[in-house]
């Protein structure tokens, strides 16, 4: 295949996807916003037979938490024990600090800080920060102005809510026994960012499950034409064994397997 | 020639209620309902497909306490007593409305077809409507899938990771116990899903899962083909996307279906509009007035004034909406396949009690759509595991966390009105995890006894249901009733752990939230 024409079939594609992606994420009005529960429910009425349960407000624990409502913001809770802060810290302490990492190639940023107050607590953040990993930590500023780590909050993946523009592809294949073969297939690969992150994950599943992975990296081809586009294949990549004979990536299970059975 | 394949799915879903201490108890009358409106109508409208030589494909979630509801022999005999009770309000109002043009005969429609539900309970289904399931999960027509064994709302219950597997791990035994084998798929809660939650369903041998659209699209790298082809993430899950415009067709507020004048109104019952007198032995003991099941007007229009239901009227246009959805899946399917190289996958899933509780002739709907899908063999449905077995060669990506809530991310389920849940569930999950470690070699029975009864108090205490109606001030009071009412016995159970033992609170306990009567709490052990 010559370049015009691998140029025209990798605008085909490109046009294609676009259209996909439009028809998939059509404004429709829906819902599953609208669940079954809620024609139920409106149907309760309160009872005589009612009655209120105690709950306790704390347990005494240590703990800070974030989680991801969505893009735009995060819901941090936390709950300090007393003693717990003495022991660290016996100045007057007016607030807490929170602040917000990313984690990034084992290393972390910080992105935003701000103040909080009570030993038991909630703060919904507004940050923007899609596709990260994040986590919090809560402390105090001491008298020397240095930051003293109280609690540190589990670690989360945030959603995303664009397109990614990342080129590349990864495919894999089940066959017969669903999990007694796995393939995957690495096209021409540009921008190796999502593949290295996908291949990387492939890795952790070779390990996890005692899987065979027979990859040649050098069969990664990165392609981009003189006007800048990165090349892809189309039909070929749902299977063309001629081209992906070389660069096939095989993953062959018998754990898994076995453990369907 | 198939042009496309059209994939429905199901949500059959109810939280686990059981009031063994009552013999009437509002929240078990949504039980009844969703049996004589959906699961039984649907059930039937399938035997009759066998019968007549029709083909359909169908994948539907029962979920765990679904599940256990639903083969209870404690709920299924007050089911039989509800049905007989009904019946006779049927009997009731047949003299009641004699004469009466046009609802005389709607008198003797609901008899006869609360009749044929009845026998159909007790027929065919031996007085457990998850005999019909299994009928047909057996004959290859019905995908049954599980979902999180009390609909825990997977991502924010993550913060303790053994939470999720207990969720996934009970999932996967109760299905196997209820259906004989291994599922294939799940309906994750509300379709919530976090980055790792793939790693969770791999190890139980889960191979597919159903996501709303962006879960996809917005996933890592865009799928090539959108929603219109499975995607596998990097455990090896197979992801399913929700295709938005057959879902729009079915249930847009605005030119969906179910809102057809010829329809059945969904709120004019005469469990609300009867003299109190007359429909007291029919509603709720306490005075609380409720749906019978027998509604005898059409939607007729946005006014007030709704006209006589006619039955044969709404058949004939469940039959005329199938036909137009056939026809624009196929209009559908035939764009797509211009971008595409393989056989586009529209994925239609829907909450099933929609279909006969909200949207009376949805049952019917089906019907006539899958005989017209197997008289024109254009549009043919099929499975996701169908779909796998054509095309085993999909995408890698890493989907995106969402859900399918309003505004697709964890909003509904987090927000200033229940956020004050996650601290006692994520707290509970510890305190679980460090008792099922520290008792789990131990042979004391009534300490068994107590912390397996503490893990059912969590697992029903992380639905997502209460969460849910919370958020939309559907039935807060309750909501945060039984939310509150898990946590204080989880609480108080713990307090009893080598301590001092209310044996008459344990037994309550015991009785009235009894789901999972397998559960041993070593499950949340390490």
């Amino acid at each position: 295949m010559n370049k015009d024409s691998e140029y025209k079939k990798f605008q085909d594609t490109k046009r294609d996807e676009g259209i996909l992606r439009d028809e998939s994420l059509k404004e429709d009005n829906f819902s599953s916003h609208e669940h079954s529960i809620e024609s139920f429910g409106r149907e309760i009425s309160e009872h005589a037979r009612s009655r209120d349960f105690d709950i306790p407000a704390g347990y005494g624990v240590n703990r800070l938490v974030v989680l991801p409502i969505n893009t735009r913001t995060e819901f941090i809770y936390w709950e300090l024990n007393e003693g717990y802060v003495r022991s660290v810290y016996d100045g007057e302490i007016l607030n807490y600090t929170i602040r917000l990492y990313e984690f990034v190639e084992n290393s972390s940023k910080e992105l935003t800080r701000f103040s909080v107050s009570g030993n038991i607590g909630r703060y919904y953040l507004n940050y923007y920060a899609p596709n990260r990993d994040i986590y919090v930590t809560l402390g105090i500023v001491g008298r020397d102005g240095k930051f003293i780590e109280l609690l540190k909050s589990n670690r989360v993946s945030t959603p995303s809510d664009t397109i990614s523009h990342a080129q590349d592809e990864v495919w894999m294949s089940k066959v017969s026994d669903w999990m007694e073969v796995i393939e995957a297939s690495l096209e021409r690969i540009s921008d190796k960012s999502t593949s290295s992150e996908l291949i990387k994950e492939m890795e952790i599943l070779k390990r996890n499950h005692k899987l065979r992975v027979d990859m040649d990296t050098k069969d990664i081809e990165n392609i981009t034409s003189s006007e800048g586009f990165v090349g892809i294949g189309s039909s070929d990549m749902l299977g063309s064994s001629d081209i992906l004979s070389s660069r096939d990536l095989h993953i062959n299970s018998t754990e898994n397997s076995n453990k369907q059975k | 020639m198939t042009k496309g394949y059209w994939i429905p799915i199901l949500h059959s879903h109810l939280p686990f209620v059981k009031h063994p201490d009552y013999d009437y108890f509002m929240e078990e009358h949504w039980l009844f309902e969703a049996i004589s409106e959906c699961y039984i109508p649907l059930l039937m409208n399938f035997k009759k497909l066998e019968e007549e030589g029709v083909d359909f494909r169908l994948t539907t979630s029962i979920t765990p306490p679904l599940a256990e509801m639903l083969s209870d022999d404690h709920l299924m005999q007050k089911y039989l007593e509800h049905l007989d009770r009904t019946l006779e309000l049927c009997d009731k109002e047949i003299k009641r409305l004699e004469g009466e043009y046009l609802f005389d005969s709607l008198t003797i429609f609901y008899r006869d077809r609360f009749l044929e539900i009845r026998d159909f309970f007790t027929g065919f289904l031996n007085k457990n409507v998850i005999n019909g399931y299994r009928y047909f999960l057996e004959r290859g027509k019905l995908e049954v899938i599980t979902c999180g064994a009390t609909h825990g709302f997977l991502p924010l219950l993550s913060v303790n990771k053994k939470a999720v597997d207990v969720q996934i791990e009970l999932a996967v035994e109760s299905y196997k116990r209820h259906f004989g084998v291994m599922p294939n798929g799940i309906w994750l809660p509300e379709c919530a899903y976090f980055d790792g939650l793939d790693e969770v369903l791999n190890r139980y041998g889960i191979k597919f899962f159903i996501m709303d659209s962006h879960g996809l699209v917005y996933g890592r790298p865009t799928p090539r083909y959108g929603v219109f082809a499975p995607v596998f993430s990097t455990n090896g899950v197979a992801a399913f996307g929700r295709d938005p415009e057959s879902s729009r067709q079915v249930w847009s507020s605005k030119v969906g279906y179910p809102g057809d004048e010829d329809y059945r109104d969904f709120y004019k019952d005469v469990g609300y509009m009867l003299d109190y007198e007359y429909i007291k032995p029919y509603i709720d003991p306490d005075g609380a007035r409720v749906f019978t099941g027998l509604k005898y007007y059409r939607v007729t229009g946005a006014s007030e004034n709704k006209e006589a239901y006619i039955p044969h009227n709404a058949w004939e246009k469940s039959k005329d909406h199938a036909t137009n959805f056939h026809f624009n899946r196929e209009k559908q399917a035939e764009y797509l396949s211009k971008h595409m190289d393989r056989v586009p996958a529209i994925v239609s899933p829907y909450d099933a009690e929609l279909f006969g509780h909200w949207w009376f002739e949805g049952p019917n709907f089906l019907y006539h759509l899958y005989k017209e899908m197997d008289k024109n063999g254009v549009i043919k449905a099929i499975t996701p595991m169908e779909y796998l077995d054509i095309y085993p060669k999909n995408q890698v990506i890493k989907p995106n966390p969402s859900s399918w809530g309003d505004k697709g991310y964890y909003d509904v389920w987090l927000n200033s009105g229940n956020d004050w849940i996650y601290r006692h569930l994520h707290h509970m999950a510890d305190s679980m995890c460090e008792l099922a470690n520290r008792f789990k070699d131990r042979s004391d029975l009534t300490n068994q006894r107590i912390l397996n009864q503490m893990c059912r108090e969590l697992l029903l205490a992380q639905s997502s249901d209460w969460a849910f109606l919370m958020s939309t001030k559907t039935a807060v009071e309750y909501s945060v009733r039984r939310t509150k009412e898990h946590i204080s016995n989880f609480n108080k159970l713990e307090d009893m752990v080598e301590s001092e033992i209310d044996f008459g609170f344990l037994e309550h306990c015991e009785r009235k939230n009894s789901i999972f009567s397998f559960l041993d709490f070593r499950i949340f052990a390490s």
